[in-house]
């Protein structure tokens, strides 16, 4: 039986706190990434909500971007909700853009495309998993859309007709907060992934 | 699939776990007051979580006096249209009306603020009636709980807005924590006593003996104006701050917002700090708070 995998969690802004908590209830441990020194020894890696502008920002400064994208690119499991599946996008649908994001994922990312924040919403969202189907409850807060998708990229989660969640191998990018309900099934997906 | 999927499925907005969840995802930031459009882009520039957008500081506000009411909405969807992190506005204590053009405007957070003139003496506004997040200032745990039991999703410092002072804001905060540790540590048979006492919901009170927190965020607020303040407040417990008057009343914004945006992450490491600290120019003059009339300390509106 393998041991418990450490699941860093990137803690230059937004809500690592909540991952933390969801992931200990999934039976992972975690350690809050600031640097790229503390990036050492973990097993995967997690980009929580907040502000992606914010989070470029600070990330680049200190090297933080690039060796998650290394570490991304030798195999890590890497997951992004939220702001984070914008960090792991290729292309931003916008102007000037203030995030810089790692292109660890073929996708182009709208953000803040629901409106403002009277139009964040709750509604179940229809998951692929293991060839496993089923419905989990899905919190979208300022959410990103996906606007555009190629392959290697695939599928894995729908709101409706649209697609939320996406992976490309080892990286999983999500529009929504899987660990702001008490559906743990996404986290202990990826802590699956973490323990392999 | 199941039966009850139909309703399961429907979108619904404005839920008490989207309110908070915007409140979580603006932790371990700074939000930054702005008056204009170049401002904001200034403040988001430098790595602001959000903005508050104001007609006037409350440095300003306090120099001026008068009324001082919701911004204009002109500024605020202006404001808007400039940055893409969440914009916030201040209504007046009680003024619930201010609250829902706000609201209408598409504001992403509603600050019922101390820092207006309030416009009910006895009511803050009933925050469950919008789909908008509120933040609302305290100076104690009694206070904090008051309001989010009228569905505030943020709690804030009062502190004393306007001044450069961070004394109150401190009090503040440290008057939460230490409230909240005492709840924390009592017997679950004191709790009705302590709601009594507190003039606090006992759901609320629960809350805090049971997890040893808020049920919500708790950022600092009032009087903070350089990089050592929002680390010292952080230090405190504050999970992000607040920086009204300090960075566009300060000689060089630009670099100020960007020493104070750094000093909130590396708030536990003194060596970072001096070198962010180093050459930022002249601090906002600011108000020795202690020295204010009573009828112009601030944090004194509101219950």
């Amino acid at each position: 039986m393998p041991g418990k995998p450490t699941i860093g969690i990137i803690a230059l802004q937004g809500n690592f706190a909540a991952h933390k908590h969801a992931f200990h209830r999934a039976g992972a441990g975690t350690r809050l990434v600031h640097s790229p020194e503390e990036l050492a020894g973990l097993d995967a890696l997690v980009i929580p909500g907040g502000e992606s502008s914010t989070m470029t920002l600070l990330g680049y400064e200190n090297g933080l971007w690039p060796a998650v994208r290394k570490m991304a690119q030798a195999g890590t499991p890497v997951m992004g909700t939220c702001a984070g599946i914008i960090m792991l996008a290729e292309v931003l649908d916008e102007e000037a853009s203030k995030v810089a994001p790692l292109g660890l994922l073929n996708i182009t990312v709208s953000r803040n495309a629901y409106g403002s924040q009277v139009d964040s919403f709750e509604q179940s969202v229809r998951l692929r998993l293991d060839s496993d189907e089923r419905t989990v409850p899905g919190v979208f807060i300022r959410a990103p859309a996906i606007t555009h998708m190629v392959q290697p990229t695939e599928p894995f989660g729908w709101l409706g007709d649209e697609i939320v969640a996406v992976r490309k191998g080892n990286v999983l990018g999500l529009t929504f907060h899987p660990e702001m309900t008490d559906d743990l099934t996404v986290l202990r997906h990826f802590v699956g992934l973490a323990t392999k | 699939m199941q039966a009850n999927n139909d309703n399961k499925d429907k979108r619904k907005k404005g839920t008490w776990r989207v309110k908070v969840g915007l409140a979580e995802m603006l932790k371990g930031g700074v939000i930054m007051d702005v008056t204009t459009p170049e401002q904001a882009a200034i403040a988001e520039e430098a790595g602001a979580v959000a903005v508050m957008a104001l007609e006037r500081v409350p440095a300003d506000i306090r120099r001026d006096g008068g009324i001082a009411r919701m911004a204009d909405p002109d500024i605020i969807l202006k404001i808007k249209d400039t940055v893409s992190i969440p914009v916030m506005a201040k209504c007046r204590i009680g003024h619930f009306a201010e609250a829902q053009i706000l609201e209408a405007l598409g504001v992403d957070f509603v600050d019922e603020s101390e820092v207006l003139t309030p416009a009910d003496q006895s009511n803050h506004v009933w925050k469950h009636d919008f789909a908008v997040p509120f933040v609302c200032g305290c100076r104690g745990l009694a206070e904090a709980l008051r309001r989010i039991a009228e569905g505030a999703a943020l709690i804030r410092t009062k502190g004393e807005p306007g001044t450069g002072d961070v004394v109150e804001a401190v009090r503040h905060m440290r008057k939460v924590q230490s409230e909240i540790h005492m709840l924390h540590r009592c017997d679950e048979s004191e709790l009705q006593a302590h709601a009594k006492e507190l003039s606090a919901p006992l759901e609320q009170v629960r809350y805090v003996w049971k997890y040893g927190k808020l049920p919500v965020p708790n950022f600092a607020a009032g009087g903070i104006a350089t990089p050592a303040d929002a680390s010292l407040m952080m230090q405190l417990g504050a999970e992000t701050v607040f920086v009204g008057s300090g960075i566009f009343k300060s000689s060089d914004p630009q670099r100020r917002a960007r020493a104070i945006v750094a000093s909130v992450l590396h708030y536990r490491d003194p060596a970072k700090l001096a070198e962010i600290s180093r050459g930022l120019g002249e601090s906002m003059k600011g108000l020795d708070s202690a020295k204010l009339p009573e009828d112009q300390k601030l944090a004194e509106r509101g219950w």
